[in-house]
């Protein structure tokens, strides 16, 4: 193989991560695979962890994470407040853990949104091809044109900042790439003789579709939700950030960092605990989606990592 | 063959003084715990402007040959015995240094695809001249590009001049092996390894490279060491011929000799189309039964008796599976098979 | 060269035609009163119906289209919907302070990915090849604005080298210009350089067991040779790949770091842009984005043909 083919290959064809359908199938997602690959568990338990702590922050957090006053205003870490206090007095670690639970849960919702309309784009452009497909390709392909984040950011811009528009801001973005994956592996399998055999049976496309193309979708959908989240919650966390987000003074990961922007010689501790949150829960899902993704295909991890 | 048949009316290559003699070279490579010999305690000579060819099958040990000449045998492979003597210098034990100022110098390897084996972003000027620039030559660009220039006429190069600036993959593939072979001309090596240089190329442009190749070692004196697998190009330049099976020279003499009376059961074999170089074998071949063996299991004794008609025509003799054959190498025609003589060969 | 060169430019701009007919249907699509939405509370439905006149925005939806098409054809990014003035003027005072950061932070994700890259995958398995898989991944999982709040935290806060951020025009006083951009583009280099890197390591991996490697040591070339006119120059090759999709990623960070070291770009119009719900403004910001996208990729791929003259076939 020649250097350009070795860089076309590694070329993602939409978006910052996809993946090609291996020539040889696909192989299951199992629980023991999961354990017995370093990285996907070591990913599976820092995502564990964020996710258990979202699921604690519904029911306790050490202080009223909206209450003012509950030490004095910039208090460095100690033992009552983990992490400090902010300008008002407010607990940090409280906010960190109420705000895993908008960061999470838009980065779930948006990628479930995607995921289905994705997967309906995907399935039926790819099976019945022809002019369809030809118009869904070529969509994907001007949309490339523009970085997801500014995409995200200008239909916010449409329905103005809240945790609502981020969910439906990067649903709308995530859905084309799992359009694309979709179709491509609709298009793989399409002439596959159990297909074609279905086909001969007068099974109803809706039939065809759901029960002998879809599943073999689905390890590498997995694959691609774990990528999609991970970078869910990384734009979740960037479009908190630029104040478009959730309003204050409800916390979330990306209207922590600004507070710390705000104060950062009065109180450096103040972004500390939200960004080194969103490190841990992305890093933890990109292990857990590379390890899926070698897990799926045993090849895709040797070239690059 | 009335070619060679002018040249070296049966004589000699000692005589006339050997450019390379080889004694006892073992190729090792690390296998399962253990360590498996590519090629094993292989000796040989090549005279000046000789054209060798070394004959086998592919995994017989003659492209590691000629890799361990060039010192390039891929980790963990190891030369792990035998000497090499080459200008005076036993290349097997020579430091890295000094063997890279003799590579492309002293003795250059020509390969199949000559593609393959050039910079894909650089032009044809630009790698040629490097040879030289890098064994410490010119450093002018002027004479460096009339160099190349002179170089690429003499392998017959047709629009030399503008060659130079063009890619690799702008070049036919006739073209392109030319290249090759001026890179590997252009420091005036006295040995060449060319480890089947033709056999991409279509039957034309061949027969002009083999032309070119023996009249480069009419004219320069240079010796050729021409690993194929193929006869008819053997029989077509070469003088002499050793042919390879399992790590070992299994027979060695000049063309006609072998040719015309070949002692090794495994020769006779080869040339009588029974056992095809390469490609599967026909499927009557009931003559030569099973694969060529592998490195890792090379059969006792003599390598070949599994596969050998001679061997179940006398009766599976004993001697064939526990002892290796011996062979006096000054001979100029020998066959290392116990039963040689039975064949009324030539010795 | 020329006649490849024309191509792509020929390929270019239907598909500039095509996002922004995609971007106007985008905007006009999305359900409820996007200008109702940002008078809020206080808009009056006579104060909407004034606003749509005064932008022009009741006429058919085609006029609107061909009025916005054909000013951008000209240069005209059309007016803001807040304030009724022309975008042009703004975007052109913001492009300079842009552009310098893009250029300065590509400089340092080539300078870190493309030794990092290069170091690991020659000498595979050493020290340094160790470090860079954890830490390429421990990068890709590190949102920009945490590195660049990192930065600022040591940088300015702790070590107190640097201010915070903000701004200084290159012709101004370049010694500061350059001092102030250090940071911001340091940080979008040690985002992007990870994925450069990687790609680097395993390009130059490749390479070395590349017959024309094998080969280059064959004739005897000195190993300073083998590395740079061998290795380097065609794992040069991915990098200008990378950097063309790695462009995306690029801007979409800049657009961050631009709002978190105060940098007045075009990435801070757009976010003002969209806080303020200004969609006329953002619409056409986007398609500049995606112009600049579109037209540096155009550079990277000349470039890529100019330096493997294998992609020109």
């Amino acid at each position: 193989m020649n250097v350009v083919d070795t860089v076309n290959s590694m070329k993602p064809r939409f978006g910052r991560r996809t993946m090609s359908v291996p020539a040889g199938g696909v192989r299951a997602i199992t629980l023991r695979a999961i354990i017995g690959h370093k990285r996907a568990l070591l990913g599976a338990i820092l995502t564990a962890v964020v996710v258990l702590m979202a699921i604690v922050s519904v029911f306790w957090t050490p202080f009223d994470p909206m209450a003012f006053d509950t030490g004095e205003p910039f208090t460095p870490p100690d033992f009552a407040h983990p992490m400090g206090t902010d300008v008002y007095g407010r607990d940090i670690l409280s906010r960190i853990m109420a705000g895993s639970q908008v960061s999470l849960m838009v980065a779930a919702a948006a990628v479930a949104g995607a995921l289905v309309m994705g997967t309906v784009i995907g399935l039926v452009a790819g099976y019945i091809g022809g002019v369809l497909d030809l118009a869904v390709t070529r969509v994907v392909d001007i949309l490339l044109a523009v970085p997801g984040l500014v995409f995200a950011l200008g239909i916010v811009a449409l329905l103005g900042p809240s945790a609502q528009s981020v969910t439906i801001a990067l649903s709308v973005v995530y859905t084309w790439q799992f359009a694309r994956i979709v179709r491509s592996v609709v298009v793989s399998v399409r002439s596959r003789s159990y297909v074609e055999a279905a086909r001969g049976l007068d099974a109803s496309p809706l039939s065809i579709m759901v029960k002998d193309i879809l599943p073999s979708v689905v390890p590498i959908l997995i694959v691609q939700v774990t990528t999609a989240l991970a970078w869910g919650i990384l734009d979740e966390a960037s479009l908190g950030f630029l104040g478009l987000g959730v309003q204050p003074p409800d916390p979330s990961w990306g209207s922590l960092l600004i507070e710390g922007r705000q104060y950062l010689y009065d109180a450096p501790w103040l972004p500390l605990g939200a960004g080194t949150m969103v490190v841990i829960a992305v890093l933890g899902v990109n292990l857990l989606g590379d390890g899926l993704r070698e897990i799926v295909d045993p090849r895709a991890g040797r070239s690059t990592s | 063959m009335t070619k060679q048949q002018q040249r070296m009316p049966g004589s000699d290559p000692l005589r006339d003084g050997a450019v390379l003699d080889v004694r006892g070279l073992t190729v090792e490579f690390p296998a399962r715990g253990r360590n498996v010999r590519a090629v094993d305690n292989v000796s040989f000579t090549v005279g000046r402007g000789e054209i060798i060819g070394l004959v086998g099958e592919s995994a017989s040990g003659k492209s590691t040959l000629g890799l361990a000449l060039m010192r390039m045998i891929p980790a963990p492979g190891v030369v792990s015995a035998g000497t090499i003597a080459f200008g005076g210098r036993d290349l097997a034990s020579l430091p890295e240094a000094e063997m890279r100022e003799l590579r492309g110098k002293a003795l250059s390897l020509i390969v199949q695809d000559a593609l393959a084996t050039m910079n894909p972003v650089t032009t044809i000027e630009e790698q040629i001249t490097e040879v030289i620039r890098d064994h410490g030559g010119d450093r002018s660009r002027k004479s460096l590009r009339a160099r190349a220039t002179e170089m690429l006429r003499e392998v017959r190069l047709p629009n030399a001049e503008q060659s130079l600036n063009r890619y690799p993959h702008q070049l036919s593939g006739g073209m392109q092996q030319r290249v090759a072979i001026a890179e590997g001309l252009i420091l005036g090596p006295e040995l060449i390894i060319a480890d089947e240089p033709t056999t991409a190329l279509d039957v034309t442009v061949q027969a002009q490279i083999l032309a070119l190749l023996r009249d480069i070692c009419d004219t320069r004196g240079t010796s050729i060491i021409f690993v194929t697998h193929d006869l008819a190009t053997v029989a077509e330049i070469c003088d002499r011929v050793m042919v390879m099976y399992a790590g070992r020279i299994v027979e060695s003499g000049t063309v006609s000799a072998v040719f015309s009376k070949p002692a090794h059961p495994y020769t006779k074999a080869l040339l009588s189309g029974l056992l095809p170089l390469s490609g599967e074998p026909p499927a009557e071949l009931e003559a030569l039964p099973g694969q060529p063996p592998r490195p890792d299991a090379w059969p006792t004794g003599c390598r070949f008796h599994p596969r050998c008609p001679l061997w179940r025509a006398l009766g599976e003799p004993e001697i064939c599976t526990t002892t290796d054959p011996e062979v006096d190498e000054s001979d100029s025609h020998w066959a290392a098979c116990h039963f040689a003589d039975l064949e009324g060969a030539g010795r | 060269m020329i006649r490849y060169a024309i191509n792509r430019i020929l390929i270019v701009i239907p598909l500039l035609l095509a996002l922004s007919v995609l971007l106007f249907l985008y905007v006009h699509a999305v359900p409820g009163d996007p200008i109702a939405g940002m008078l809020g509370p206080n808009g009056s439905p006579e104060l909407i119906a004034q606003l749509r006149a005064e932008r022009g925005l009741d006429r058919p939806l085609y006029v609107q289209y061909w009025d916005w098409i054909s000013g951008l054809a000209q240069g005209d990014l059309g007016i803001s919907l807040i304030s009724g003035q022309q975008i042009t003027p703004v975007v052109i005072n913001r492009i300079p302070a842009t552009f310098q950061l893009t250029f300065v932070s590509l400089f340092f994700t080539v300078l870190i990915g493309l030794p990092a890259g290069f170091l690991a995958g020659k000498y595979r398995g050493s020290w340094i090849d160790k470090i860079l898989s954890p830490a390429a991944l421990l990068g890709l999982s590190m949102p920009v604005f945490w590195i660049g709040t990192l930065l600022i935290l040591i940088l300015a806060v702790q070590l107190r080298w640097l201010p915070t951020g903000g701004y200084i025009p290159f012709a101004q006083s370049p010694v500061d210009s350059l001092r102030l951009t250090l940071m911001p583009a340091l940080a979008l280099g040690i985002h992007l350089s990870p994925f450069l890197a990687r790609m680097v390591r395993a390009t130059t991996i490749e390479l070395q067991q590349e017959q024309f490697v094998v080969q280059a040591r064959m004739k005897g070339l000195r190993s300073r040779t083998i590395t740079y006119r061998y290795l380097l120059r065609n794992a040069i090759v991915p990098v200008l790949v990378v950097l063309g999709l790695q462009l995306g990623t690029l801007l979409g960070g800049q657009v961050i770091v631009e709002q978190l070291f105060n940098w007045p770009g075009v990435g801070r119009l757009l976010v003002e842009g969209a806080i303020q719900r200004d969609y006329l403004m953002v619409q056409s910001l986007i398609l500049v984005v995606a112009t600049i996208y579109v037209i540096v990729n155009l550079g990277v791929e000349l470039l890529h043909a100019w330096l493997d003259p294998r992609v020109r076939l």
